[in-house]
This record gives C-alpha cells, sequence and structure tokens, in this order.
C-alpha cells in the first residue's frame, strides 16, 4: 500500500508508522517517515492526527517493581531445584542467602538509632505502589520517595516524605495506633484516612480527601475537613487553608494529569518534575495557558497537545525539551 | 512499507538466551522472568482479576518451561511465553469453574489498583472518551488493540498468541480504527480544550 493513499485509519495500521510515531522506529523507517512527511505539506494535518491517536491510544502499563519480581523468582527457583533433587543442604542455604541480598539490593536498608529503615521510591514518568504491614496502601507519584521503618513496634507508625508527592490510604489499627507523615518539617497526623503530600515547590500541601487529619508546623496546629488543602510554608508559622477540588489533586491516582488554566510555565515545572527533563520556554510563551485532562505518564503526548493547541514548535531530544513560537516557512 | 524489519536487538537478546535456556542455564531461564513478568502480570490481569491466581500461574509456568524436556526451538520466545501463560490461565480458570463455558471475556475495564481504591462513581465519569471507545469495541478487537498499544506486541506476536493469521490482526487494527475515528481524534485533541 501507498501511503500517499492512506486514509486516517491506513496510517494508525500501519505497524510503520505506529513506531515512528512512538519514537521507536528503526532508523530506516524513521527517515522514510520523516522524508515522507517533508514531502507532503498536503498531508501534514492528517498526519498529525494520526500520530497524535497512535500517542493517545499507547500507553505503558506499570512495571511491578524488582522486589516482588525477585521474591517470586525466588519460589520458581526453589520449585525447580526440589525437582532436580540433588544435594539440598547447601543449595538451600545458598538460595535463602541470594533471596537477601536481592531484597536489600532492591530496597536499600539504612541503620540509625537501631532502627532500620526501608526506602521506596518511584522514577521519572512512573508511578509505584507500597502496600506497608498494617494494610496502609502509600501511592508515589513520579520522582517520589518515602522512608518507613522496616518493623513497626508498639509505637506511632510513622512514614517520611523524603522527595516529591504521595497519596496515603492508612488503616486503622485496632488499639488505634496513630500515623503520622512527615515531609520537611511539617507533621500530618492521622487516624484512618486518605489524602495527598506534596513537597514538589518549596512548601508542602496537604489535601484531605477523607476522613480528618491533623497538620502541624512548629507550634501551629490546623485541622482540616475533606475537601480541604494546608500549604505550609517551611520559613513561616502560619499555615493557609483553601477549599479545593479534590479530584484535581489526586487525579494522577488515576493516571491522569488534569490542567485549568494551567500556565505553560507551570506546566514546564511540573514536565521537569515529572519526568526528570530540562524545558527550554520562550519567555513570550510562559503566560500562554492550557486545560484539559491526559494520560500521566506519556511526555510525548502532552508535548503533541501543546504543539497542536498553540501551533509551537516543540522539540525533544535526550532529556531536553525545548518550547518555541513556530518560525512560519511553508505556510 | 508495513514490512516489519525486526533487526532489534532485544530480539536477538532473547534467542540467544533462549539458546542458552535449551542448554538448561538457569540463568537464563531467569533472564525470561525478570523481562517478562510484568507483561504476563499485567496481560493476566485482562484476563482474571485475582492476582494471586495469575501470580501463581506466571510460577507455574516457568517451572514448566524448566522441566520441558525438549523444548523447541523457537523464533520468539515472547510470544511463546505469552501463549503459554495464556493457556495455563485459562485451563486453572477453568478448574476453579471460574469461566463457565470456556469462553474466554477479555476485560478492557480492568480497573488498575489505584482506580479499585477509589469508589466514588462520579469518578468513573472522568473516565476519557477513548476508554469509552475501546468498551464499546467487540473483546476480542479490544485484546488486539491492548496487545498493540498497551503491550507493543507486533501483529506477527500477536497473531502467534491468538493463533490466528497475520492478516487478520491487520484487519481487526483496521476495523478498530475505524469504529474508534471519532473518539480519538476527539480524544486526543478536543479534549485538551483551550484558552488563551
Amino acid at each position: 500500500m501507498n501511503p500517499e493513499t492512506y486514509s486516517l485509519e491506513d496510517y494508525l495500521t500501519d505497524q510503520s508508522f505506529q513506531k515512528w510515531a512512538k519514537g521507536t522506529a528503526s532508523i530506516a523507517e524513521h527517515n522514510f517517515w520523516n522524508d515522507f512527511y517533508e514531502n507532503h505539506p498536503e498531508k501534514h494535518e492528517l498526519i498529525r492526527q494520526a500520530k497524535v491517536s497512535v500517542l493517545s491510544l499507547s500507553r505503558t502499563e506499570s512495571q511491578v517493581d524488582q522486589a516482588t519480581i525477585e521474591l517470586s523468582w525466588k519460589t520458581v527457583e526453589a520449585r525447580i531445584d526440589e525437582s532436580s533433587k540433588k544435594p539440598i543442604q547447601l543449595r538451600r542455604w545458598m538460595a535463602y542467602a541470594a533471596m537477601i541480598v536481592a531484597v536489600a539490593s532492591a530496597l536499600f536498608f539504612f541503620k540509625s538509632e537501631k532502627v532500620t529503615y526501608v526506602r521506596y521510591s518511584a522514577g521519572y514518568g512512573q508511578t509505584s505502589k507500597v502496600n506497608l504491614s498494617d494494610g496502609t496502601l502509600i501511592t508515589l507519584n513520579a520522582n517520589s520517595s518515602v522512608k518507613v521503618a522496616a518493623q513497626w513496634e508498639d509505637g506511632p507508625r510513622e512514614v517520611w516524605l523524603e522527595s516529591g508527592e504521595a497519596f496515603f490510604e492508612v488503616s486503622k489499627t485496632k488499639d488505634k495506633q496513630p500515623f503520622y507523615v512527615y515531609s520537611d518539617g511539617v507533621q500530618v497526623k492521622v487516624l484512618g484516612t486518605e489524602f495527598n503530600v506534596n513537597r514538589r515547590s518549596d512548601d508542602t500541601r496537604v489535601m484531605l480527601r477523607e476522613g480528618k487529619v491533623q497538620v502541624s508546623h512548629v507550634n501551629v496546629h490546623t485541622t482540616l475537613v475533606p475537601g480541604e488543602m494546608a500549604i505550609v510554608n517551611p520559613r513561616s508559622a502560619h499555615i493557609n487553608v483553601t477549599s479545593v477540588d479534590v479530584s484535581k489533586y489526586d487525579s494522577w491516582l488515576r493516571n491522569k494529569i488534569i490542567f485549568e488554566n494551567t500556565s505553560l510555565k507551570e506546566v514546564s515545572k511540573i514536565i521537569e518534575a515529572h519526568y526528570g527533563v530540562t524545558t527550554y520556554l520562550d519567555e513570550a510563551l510562559m503566560n500562554r495557558e492550557i486545560s484539559g485532562e491526559l494520560p500521566n505518564g506519556n511526555l510525548e503526548l502532552l508535548l503533541n497537545a501543546i504543539e497542536i493547541i498553540h501551533d509551537l514548535n516543540i522539540t525533544y531530544k535526550g532529556d531536553r525539551v525545548t518550547i518555541h513560537e513556530k518560525i512560519s516557512q511553508s505556510n | 512499507m508495513d514490512t516489519n524489519l525486526h533487526i532489534d536487538e532485544d530480539f536477538s537478546e532473547d534467542k540467544d538466551h533462549w539458546t542458552r535456556l535449551l542448554k538448561k542455564e538457569k540463568a537464563a531461564l531467569a533472564y525470561f522472568f525478570r523481562k517478562y513478568y510484568s507483561l504476563l502480570f499485567n496481560y493476566g490481569l485482562k484476563i482474571c482479576r485475582d492476582e494471586r491466581l495469575v501470580e501463581d500461574t506466571i510460577q507455574d509456568v516457568f517451572v514448566k518451561i524448566w522441566n520441558t524436556r525438549n523444548l523447541p526451538e523457537v523464533t520468539n520466545p515472547k510470544s511463546y511465553v505469552l501463549i503459554i501463560f495464556k493457556n495455563a490461565l485459562l485451563d486453572k480458570l477453568k478448574e476453579a469453574k471460574k469461566l463457565g463455558s470456556g469462553t474466554f471475556t477479555f476485560d478492557h475495564d480492568t480497573e488498575s489498583i489505584q482506580e479499585k481504591i477509589i469508589e466514588d462513581e462520579s469518578m468513573r465519569a472522568v473516565r476519557t472518551q477513548i476508554d469509552i471507545g475501546l468498551d464499546l469495541l467487540p473483546a476480542r478487537q479490544r485484546e488486539i488493540l491492548y496487545l498493540r498499544f498497551y503491550n507493543d506486541l507486533d501483529y506477527q506476536e500477536i497473531a502467534d498468541v491468538l493463533g490466528i493469521n497475520y492478516q487478520s490482526v491487520r484487519n481487526s487494527i483496521h476495523e478498530s480504527m475505524k469504529k474508534l475515528r471519532k473518539t480519538i481524534v476527539l480524544g486526543s485533541i478536543i479534549l485538551v480544550q483551550y484558552l488563551f
């Protein structure tokens, strides 16, 4: 078939085109489609539409974390060794030793004051979930980490948000052990509830979805009701509380990113924090705004959407994103 | 231009490891286990939502591969592992009578674990147009789209896994795209409204 006579569906069905759109094409394919695009200005609109469509259909599914896979592999390995009935004593011992090494290297343990902590983190462009022993679920947004004691004794349950953003669904325990989240000097005290903590900017933002929490900083305390967000600047003794649209602040849990009259300046900050790229944005474009909802975790799609909406020229190479006004040539 | 050049390194790495697996190198089995665990797990959850059962099945499959005396020399280990896994999972489900007549209901609407937590019905309304469009497709077409666009399997691999031919896969995608035409274009461009 000839791409010159392709309909939208034809482009979308062409595997080579799909790969080009996603940026996973071989060099030959890449050159072919680039040349084709260059030489067919009358097809530009159709091709761009097809490209964005491929991107919006494509998703990267969440990866099972390494530690889980390693533990699961140890089970397989043990079953294999069992069935081959070789001398067991030493092999068993080796399997357990390997298991300990695997877990330790995957989770990174460290010790202080006799307490062992585990750090959980999510890399750029991905979220990850942490199940704590008490049934509490923490969802980490991209480029975020928390620290938790490896074992909880009778005392309070404590979690440190070391960077980024996390959503907590705290389970109640029988003896109503308190649960604390610490973020840059800010303390959040909880009793069975759902809330979001974000320390990406200079301040810490605590958004409560359900239940009740108390936010404290230095000597100031405030209690939030669902739908409220506390904004705490570490250098001030004041806590700001505002009512917010909850679905906007927990949209990342549903793998959505929502913009509402968001300036491109803010958008580029968000991109940098989530995907670990450096953005260059023309001064003149900083106050342009976008609104809408996109799947999270797909930087290409987001950039494509901005490019089309504001008719800009966006390049994304290595870890550099450049956003410029389009210099019209062909039009 | 729809030829599949398939000279990626990834592919030859898989073939190398398969050869080593035929020589009973356990490290090669571990390689496939680590590499395809997430793929199998996610795919499994599309068939049944029991995470425990899916994990058990993955383990069984790898033990079984290891214990198979005459493993075939496959051209594409990825599809081979997927096929064995899918069959094993369907067998288990039949055994557990979780699946009536042995028909395969491919469930697009697997709420991810994050979504499961959100019990608020109104949240469902927030799902993008694309998801709604996908829901309207027949299960088989949805499965094919899923394997192509979520799991990055190529048409030949999809054909292998589903036991149909290459052209059928291509036709199915083409037909899905036709049906989705409105929603994907709207979903990808118009959903992002803009205000200057």
